[in-house]
């Protein structure tokens, strides 16, 4: 695993975005957070490595999951994790992009965190198994 | 110009016509009779009274003869008496019929007789003179000659009585031709009695019997309304119906509307709701976080430990009341699959395993056999049983039982799958039990109510029920009925 990954945090609470930063520092990645689809959408056009995205799609700016694929489209092979309610999840995902759900909850962070592990795992080596 | 007229007008201008026909043929009767009375009274006025006066001439006539001839036989001068009495009846007689001759020919008739008749009168006194003197053979002589006036006189008299005869048959002949000229007229009138009646009736079959029939038959009519047959009644009685039906209709109509607004502003309501339900999940998820941060690091006595629980477990209870009604407000997008409901029991059960024993609860499945596949979203099925059995679970409070009973059974000829979930606990009050699967209708403390509504609503939308089973006698039982997925060909 490379020393030091870059996540991204796509939320639009300050406070959820800020406790994910505080743990996923705390295991010596480095994050960067964006609150709106237009940022994450700058983000997404600028160059820069980013190895895991962490999303939650009830966001500002967001409409639906057309919007999100068309907002990600530059970045094909990028892992996402859906860090949402389950209903959010019902109603955004497409089978058009592969996405790892983990549903948004108080003790969700650990879950949070191993999936994150687990994507960038695979990402060094992708024969290691299928995202769940 | 018929065709410009409406109906009223038409049945007017019908009627107008059958008054006039039945004026004018009673007027023309009416006239008839009177032409005949005067006929009549023509005929025994003038003709039958100079037909009387005319043999009265005769009769008065014949009663002269021979009085003369006895006096020249035994010359008795009461015989002369007795001619001078018939000679003053017959003048009165004669001028009886002079007065009652009205015709010129009639009048010529009568000039005759008279004239004849005073010729005969004076030659007879020649005669009766001669007798009286004694010169009876220049009397008899005379007498032949008188006898041939009277015969002459005889004969005015007798034509004169046929003349009136003739006449009077003749205005019986008219009487008949009249009556005949009436008979023709009463047969004519009926006749356009008849025709204008057949019209009238003809008029008012086609443009008000038919029409109203098939009022009535479009409008629903039919002879249930009226066993007695009279269309104009069954159409009013329709027509009432109709008219009943249009104010029924209206008042739902205006009921809908009333409804469909509540119903606008219910949903309006609901999605505001919903929208500020979804909004608070976002930030208690960040209190949950953030409590749940604090958990692993904080050193806490007992009483803090408590509190700290309470807080955890009250800030869970608010989560899932929100959850509940996000999911009652935006249920889910079914995904349905071929699935027996058997299977869903099971992995329910599975899933259940652990609460089922905190809550000391046993639960029994009696199944034949695997209950025939229904097509259902499994997650939604499964989540109808943890909802009946969590709810069963939390009434029976000191443990219990729940016997889950699988069968089959036909319902307007389709077969369905069928779960009876029962349990052994106090049950639902019969007050409660058309309440129970209304959204927010709940008995426990920290319930949201929401629970067995959703599980309803989950049936409901794979075209099953959901109901108490009210035949259940010790707790509360709950069937669930599925249709049965059809095998196609």
């Amino acid at each position: 695993m490379a020393p030091q990954s870059i996540i991204l945090i796509a939320d639009r609470n300050p406070r959820i975005r800020e406790f994910i930063q505080r743990e996923l520092k705390a295991q010596s990645h480095q994050v960067i957070m964006v609150e709106n689809a237009e940022q994450l959408g700058e983000l997404m056009e600028r160059a820069g490595r980013v190895d895991v995205l962490v999303i939650d799609p009830d966001m500002p700016g967001l409409n639906g999951a057309t919007h999100l694929n068309r907002v990600l489209l530059r970045r094909p092979t990028l892992p996402v994790i859906f860090h949402c309610l389950a209903s959010d999840y019902c109603t955004l995902a497409t089978p058009e992009r592969e996405v790892v759900f983990v549903e948004k909850s108080g003790q969700s962070v650990d879950a949070l965190k191993q999936q994150i592990w687990f994507l960038l795992m695979r990402r060094q080596s992708p024969d290691q198994g299928a995202v769940v | 110009m018929w065709k410009k007229l409406n109906l009223r007008a038409r049945i007017d201008l019908l009627l107008a016509a059958l008054v006039v026909v039945a004026l004018s043929g009673g007027s023309v009767m009416v006239w008839y009779t009177y032409r005949i009375q005067n006929l009549f009274a023509q005929i025994i006025d003038q003709n039958l009274a100079c037909y009387a006066s005319a043999a009265a001439l005769e009769t008065a006539l014949v009663n002269q003869k021979g009085y003369v001839t006895y006096y020249y036989l035994d010359g008795d001068p009461t015989w002369l008496e007795k001619f001078e009495e018939q000679r003053k009846l017959f003048d009165e007689e004669l001028r009886r019929a002079q007065h009652l001759a009205h015709k010129h020919d009639q009048v010529e008739r009568m000039k005759q007789i008279s004239d004849l008749y005073t010729q005969y009168i004076a030659q007879k006194t020649q005669v009766i003179e001669y007798y009286q003197t004694g010169r009876r053979a220049e009397g008899a002589e005379l007498h032949k000659t008188v006898r041939g006036l009277f015969f002459e006189i005889m004969d005015l008299c007798e034509k004169y009585k046929m003349e009136h005869f003739e006449e009077i048959q003749q205005a019986q002949a008219k009487v008949g031709g009249e009556a005949s000229r009436l008979r023709l007229a009463g047969i004519g009138s009926i006749l356009v009695h008849m025709l204008i009646v057949i019209g009238l009736g003809v008029f008012v079959v086609h443009q008000i019997l038919v029409p109203v029939a098939t009022m009535l038959k479009d409008a629903g009519g039919d002879s249930e309304l009226n066993p007695s047959g009279n269309i104009v009644t069954a159409l009013s009685q329709s027509v009432s119906t109709l008219l009943k039906n249009v104010d029924q209709a209206q008042h739902e109509l205006e009921k809908s509307r009333e409804n469909l607004l509540q119903s606008e502003k219910m949903a309006m309501v609901g999605r505001l709701a919903a929208s500020m339900a979804h909004s608070i999940r976002n930030p208690f998820t960040s209190v949950k976080m953030r409590l749940f941060s604090l958990s692993r690091s904080l050193k806490l006595d007992e009483a803090q430990q408590e509190d700290f629980q309470v807080i955890s477990q009250e800030i869970r209870h608010i989560d899932t009341i929100v959850q509940n009604f996000l999911e009652f407000s935006r249920p889910p997008k079914l995904v349905m699959q071929a699935i027996s409901p058997s299977a869903v029991v099971d992995n329910t059960l599975q899933l259940l395993s652990h609460r089922l024993d905190s809550y000391g609860v046993a639960v029994e499945v009696k199944r034949q056999q695997p209950l025939p596949e229904v097509l259902a979203d499994p997650e939604q099925l499964k989540e109808v049983l943890v909802n009946l059995i969590i709810n069963a679970c939390e009434e029976m409070k000191s443990g219990g039982a729940i016997v889950i009973t699988e069968s089959v059974r036909t319902k307007a000829g389709r077969p369905q799958a069928v779960l009876h979930v029962a349990d052994n606990g106090p049950g639902v009050p019969s007050a409660n039990a058309e309440k129970i699967f209304q959204p927010f209708f709940t008995t426990k403390d920290e319930g949201t109510g929401l629970g067995l509504s959703i599980a309803h609503r989950i049936v409901t939308e794979h075209n099953g029920n959901l109901r108490l089973d009210p035949t259940h006698a010790k707790g509360a039982a709950f069937v669930i009925c599925l249709p049965v997925k059809e095998n196609k060909a």
